[in-house]
């Protein structure tokens, strides 16, 4: 299997020094109804540092270290997830 | 024989790293697509050494059919997501977040990140990409 796109954060070093996982929770693929006109918001990620992260499915935004490439980020909405996020009534639930 | 990738990471062997099951677990749950059950893999307890891995198995004849690991030249990175199984969109790209680890996009390392991997029909069990094959 090829890595076609990603996305990863800016203080990814920082995460790894802190045995921080990104991936402590699952992603969710949203439906389109949930998106922009073209469809492209769609992927969303729970991490134990307390971020969550809505990315483009068709441009993740790769790795910058000034800034990241996401559509949305929401700092500390939750306490960080061990879980799966759903969707329903148009909310991403935790 | 066993699943492995070619990569010069921690526990590589000769330019591979082999797929350890003693020191890999599977984590999350299986995912159906493109015809094959994929499985993710991280660590027992941070035993060293450990990758994230993705194993694909054909669903007809449970051969082996695509191996990825995402720090193939460094480690750690284990595929784990509290349990969920890998999202899969509507042409077959796979989703998945990985765990903390080493990162460099130039050495294929792909830890705490977002990943779109798609199959690569290009490669095979004999002719692997910097990841595995398939």
């Amino acid at each position: 299997m090829t890595v076609e796109d990603f996305f990863t954060p800016l203080n990814q070093a920082t995460l790894q020094a802190n045995d921080k996982d990104l991936g402590s929770g699952g992603v969710m693929i949203l439906p389109d109804s949930a998106g922009s006109a073209t469809d492209l918001i769609s992927s969303c990620s729970r991490v134990s540092w307390e971020r969550s992260f809505l990315v483009n499915r068709d441009n993740m935004g790769g790795f910058d270290s000034a800034t990241d490439h996401v559509v949305q980020e929401q700092v500390k909405a939750i306490n960080g997830a061990w879980s799966s996020p759903a969707f329903f009534g148009h909310h991403s639930i935790t | 024989m066993g699943p492995k990738v070619n990569g010069t990471g921690l526990g590589s062997v000769n330019g591979q790293i082999p797929f350890d099951g003693h020191l890999q677990i599977q984590r999350t749950a299986l995912t159906l697509a493109n015809g094959s059950i994929y499985a993710g893999f991280a660590t027992h307890g941070v035993n060293e050494p450990y990758h994230g891995w993705i194993l694909g198995f054909s669903a007809t004849t449970l051969e082996p059919t695509a191996v990825f690991c995402d720090t193939p030249n460094g480690q750690d990175g284990g595929i784990w997501m509290s349990g969920a199984g890998m999202a899969v969109d509507s042409n077959g790209a796979m989703f998945v977040a990985t765990g903390n680890g080493d990162f460099d996009q130039a050495k294929s390392n792909y830890s705490d990140s977002l990943l779109k991997l798609v199959v690569d029909t290009t490669t095979s069990s004999t002719n692997q990409n910097s990841n595995g094959w398939g």
